[in-house]
């Protein structure tokens, strides 16, 4: 099959918007009516838990250029209790945003404050203040799975081993946009301009918002901005709210600042997990436990928690329990992976221990118990549609050198006197799977070009590049004959679904396939007609923007001639979520249920500096099984980019909070920073796409945004390696790892 | 529902229905050629454009916002629009003049007023990106006499005369530039909003040093943040961006 692509996986073909990136002239949603508007900016709760008791704006309105100002009693979905530092309490509308900032100050606000708690340990002590979110108690059971009898498979093993971690770092998805609106009323039409991962949800949420039928809202979503999993609940209905009172078009832009004390922060947890293995390694019990802290947010994503060690890894008898914390913190939510990164970390830390006392290799040890593809999951017996995650460890293995370097814990220095240390980690993810539900549009024009419609945004990877790759392959068309029409303009695209859960590519991706199905066939059938003698639709197929007889390639007629006296050529796809697959991909058949996970790993090399605490990553490779790729820039851009993440993760990432007061101490790029251009160890980053096993998506894709940027653990598992001392607490600061040593 | 804003500027070719009219010349010598004077952020806008052909090139008058007068130099516009207009129309206080990508701007700025709110809002180019608001992140990066700047961090009135680029006027003749066609070739780019600020430096590093070292590009850009995690290929569009 690969051979006869002629479009997906290509190197070189550009992203439907680079022009547009690379002259500024992308829209984001402040970028439009441009002197034209009134900017909003939206004032924050000093305090951690409290109600207003009063709002004294007058002074604020009486600043030359303040047109309004809106308070909980305006703005839909705000509550007159504050259950954050940061929490919104009033929004105003002026000339420009500097003003509007300047009148924030003037806002004489009179609080209730109530008893706080931002400690999670604190929050879950009996007779802790009440974040004010659950009417008793701050925990709620998000998680509770029983597989077989844990206190037999305990009693079965030859060696048991617990591990409690420490927390897990909190972090601000902090993208480059995130949270911007730019709102308008049209009488009692809104209009609103949004950087979201979900254009025809926050249609809805719009609508909900103000009681408007559907058929009254108009979302508008361009690029995103980046979001990275932040960006999927960004709807701002302050903008909206100050639109209505001022008559005036009013833009809200969420500046970094903003992001850190209102913005989606990834959460923390910990865990304690007691493994039960056989003498050869053969796991036989596993008992874990995981906490996470959501902030404020009573239901977080962090249900999935045991997932890593859950699914990948065979074990006859395990207890899966997450608890989930509420604090009176920013509300926790999505980042690349909802649950990975920190569960990979608190699985692998367990799992390195064990192999250290049974005295195996910890990659022996993974790769003994490993599910094989022949094993279907475990919990729900559904079998998994591909599973390479051996040779995905296997790789990466061999990338760092691993069989020849390896070493116990602590055993090697560098001639420098630094320590070395190396480790091979991996799992079966669960994102990046398959379902179709998403709907697309496709319109041939009269020259047989076309362009390709879907309530999405633009996602920073290219994701509707990918889309246009799917329509030219499936149309035979050139790639340079499809292009991106309207995007994320809810009233004129059907819903594209939420860009989210690495699910873009291969589930939109899905929809666009159908559609093309759907417009070759009226194609084929009206192509069909005006070969000289007749033919019959099944005989043809098509290539390069021509249509051609199977049996004949040399009898041809090109798309153009085609469309030009069949000018009414759409292509559709509409449908729930469906989880089964809808068209022969590879080797799978229409029909199948589909369990499809994405199998990810990643080998890392590390000296570590035992005088300073500093450590040198000499060797990051993630390798990360796609399935197929579609759009080869993109998505070896974002590769790279999961490997910059997670090196993020490991080393940077940390947004801290006042324990007393709940306050963000690091709310800005400075202090809780990304890697800058000097950090970053640009020949030891090495992304590898495997494309082994067809995915279950079209032209058998998977997902790849969160896959490979799950395997931070990787570097604790290698800091292991080098010092022998675990570093419970993420991100691996010199400082921690001094303390670790007793040098701090 | 109010049309689109939308700038866009080929040379000295500007879409906005108030330039429209204007008359503008391209090509030929003409450097700056379009006055325009901004309200006190209503968006109440008076432009006037005096750039005429004549044998052998063009030459650029300055009108007054306020009585259309015209004159040679911006010099002389001032002088009569603070002896003329010095009580009703405010004189001279907060009239900047700024030359971006080749055409002039007479602007009443506010003193709160960024150089990055002005560019975009009242120069109505929005290439320049603003994700942080306070000199974090590189995005609004533009070149200011020569220097890259945090537009963000400068104020309207620091840059009164100042000559200023955006990302709006890296075309050449009306064609993407090397630089932003290496950025395209190696996908220097992700969401698109950190770009303009890499490729504003970028200008600036290539016409110092023409053939930088990859090393060198590397610390050139270390004042900007891709959150996307795209610093290699960002770096590397600029490494070959040069020819």
């Amino acid at each position: 099959m690969a051979d006869e692509l002629t479009v997906i996986g290509k190197p070189g073909n550009i992203d439907q918007q680079a022009v547009e990136c690379v002259t500024g002239t992308i829209e984001f949603p402040n970028d439009l009516f441009m002197g034209q508007k009134l900017h909003a900016k939206i004032l924050g709760c000093p305090h951690a838990h409290a109600k207003v008791v009063s709002i004294d704006a007058s002074k604020a309105l009486e600043l030359d250029g303040v047109e309004a100002v809106v308070t909980h009693e305006d703005v839909p979905g705000w509550s007159e209790v504050k259950f954050h530092v940061g929490d919104a309490v009033a929004a105003v509308a002026a000339k420009d945003e500097n003003t509007a900032a300047h009148a924030l100050t003037l806002i004489k606000v009179t609080y209730e404050t109530r008893a706080h708690v931002v400690d999670p340990d604190e929050a879950m002590e009996p007779g802790a203040p009440l974040v004010g979110l659950f009417p008793d108690g701050n925990t709620t059971l998000r998680t509770d799975i029983v597989r077989g009898d844990v206190e037999a498979g305990f009693a079965q093993a030859d060696v048991t081993i617990e591990d409690e971690s420490g927390w897990t770092n909190r972090w601000q998805n902090a993208p480059m946009g995130g949270g911007n609106t730019t709102a308008w009323w049209q009488d009692d039409i809104l209009h609103a301009w949004v950087d979201t991962q979900n254009p025809h949800g926050e249609h809805s949420g719009f609508a909900g918002f103000f009681a408007l039928p559907h058929n009254k809202v108009r979302v508008f979503t361009h690029a995103a901005g980046g979001g990275f999993g932040g960006g999927r609940a960004a709807v701002q209905a302050v903008a909206a709210a100050l639109a209505k009172k001022t008559g005036k078009i009013v833009s809200l832009h969420t500046d970094k600042r903003d992001n850190f004390f209102r913005g989606v922060t990834h959460f923390a947890c910990k865990s304690k997990i007691k493994l039960g293995a056989k003498s050869d390694g053969t796991l036989t019990a596993i008992d874990a436990q995981f906490w996470g802290d959501g902030g404020t947010n009573p239901s977080p994503p962090y249900n999935a928690l045991p997932d890593c060690l859950q699914i990948g890894f065979r074990c006859p008898n395990a207890n899966f329990k997450v608890t989930g914390v509420i604090t009176n913190a920013p509300p926790s939510g999505y980042y690349r992976c909802v649950q990975h990164p920190p569960g990979a970390f608190l699985m692998n830390t367990a799992l390195d221990a064990m192999a250290e006392k049974l005295g195996m290799d910890p990659l022996d040890f993974r790769l003994k118990n490993i599910l094989t593809i022949a094993e279907p999951d475990q919990d729900s017996g559904v079998a998994f549609s591909f599973n390479t995650l051996r040779e995905c460890l296997l790789d990466s293995a061999a990338a760092i050198g691993y069989a020849s370097n390896k070493h116990a814990p602590g055993a090697r220095t560098l001639d420098d006197g630094r320590k070395h240390g190396m480790a091979v980690t991996g799992h079966l993810d669960g994102h990046g799977g398959y379902g179709s539900g998403r709907g697309a549009i496709i319109t041939l024009r009269p020259d047989g070009t076309c362009f390709i419609n879907a309530g999405i945004a633009r996602s920073s990877c290219g994701t509707n590049t990918a889309h246009c790759h799917f329509v030219a392959e499936t149309l035979g068309l050139k790639y340079d004959d499809v292009k991106t029409g309207d995007w994320g303009a809810t009233a004129v695209t059907a819903d594209g679904g939420m860009q989210a859960g690495s699910t873009n590519t291969n589930q939109a991706g899905a929809a666009f396939t159908i559609a093309a199905r759907d417009a070759r066939e009226q194609l084929f059938k009206a192509a069909a007609k005006m070969f000289d003698p007749q033919v019959n639709p099944e005989d043809l197929d098509a290539r390069d923007s021509k249509i051609f007889l199977k049996s004949n390639p040399s009898k041809s007629i090109t798309h153009k001639e085609v469309c030009a006296r069949n000018q009414r050529i759409i292509g559709r796809a509409s449908a729930g979520w469906n989880p089964v697959l809808q068209f022969d991909v590879g080797p799978w058949k229409a029909g199948t249920p589909a369990n499809q996970r994405v199998p990810c790993a990643a080998g890392a090399e590390v000296a570590v500096d035992t005088e300073s605490g500093e450590v040198e990553v000499l060797k990051w490779t993630a390798v990360t099984d796609i399935g197929r790729v579609i759009y080869y820039d993109g998505a070896h851009a974002q590769a790279w980019a999961g490997l910059y993440h997670m090196f993020w993760q490991a080393f940077f990432a940390e947004h801290i909070y006042d324990r007393e007061t709940g306050i963000s101490l690091n709310p800005n790029f400075l202090n809780h920073r990304w890697p800058a251009s000097l950090d970053i160890p640009y020949d030891a980053l090495q992304e590898v796409l495997r494309e082994g096993v067809s995915g279950l998506g079209p032209y058998g894709a998977t997902g790849a945004g969160e896959p490979v940027a799950s395997q931070y653990s990787v570097i604790a598992c290698a800091i292991y390696n080098a010092i022998g001392v675990w570093i419970k607490e993420p991100p691996f600061t010199p400082w921690k790892i001094l303390k670790a040593l007793g040098k701090a | 529902m109010p049309e689109e804003e939308k700038v866009i500027q080929d040379g000295q070719i500007s879409r906005r229905q108030f330039i429209k009219n204007a008359g503008i010349v391209v090509g030929g010598t003409a450097v700056g050629s379009t006055i325009l004077l901004s309200g006190c952020g209503n968006g109440e806008t008076v432009t006037k454009t005096i750039t005429t052909t004549v044998a052998g090139g063009t030459v650029t008058k300055y009108a007054c916002p306020y009585d259309s007068q015209e004159f040679d130099t911006l010099a002389a516009l001032k002088t009569h629009l603070e002896s003329q207009h010095g009580e009703g129309g405010g004189g001279l206080e907060g009239l900047i003049t700024l030359n971006v990508n080749g055409t002039n701007y007479i602007l009443k700025v506010e003193p709160q007023w960024t150089l990055a709110y002005t560019l975009r809002e009242k120069c109505l180019l929005p290439g320049t990106k603003v994700p942080c608001w306070r000199g974090e992140c590189g995005a609004c990066t533009v070149i200011m006499n020569g220097r890259t700047v945090y537009s963000c961090l400068v104020l309207a009135i620091e840059a009164d005369g100042a000559v200023i680029r955006t990302v709006e006027g890296l075309k050449v003749n009306g064609e993407l530039s090397a630089l932003q066609r290496s950025f395209i070739k190696n996908r220097g780019f992700q969401c698109g909003m950190c770009t303009p600020g890499f490729l504003m430096t970028g200008v600036a590093l290539l016409e110092k040093n023409p053939n930088p070292l990859l090393e060198e590009v590397a610390e050139a850009v270390s004042g900007h943040i891709c959150a996307c995690g795209n610093m290699n290929r960002n770096i590397q569009s600029i490494y070959e961006g040069g020819s």
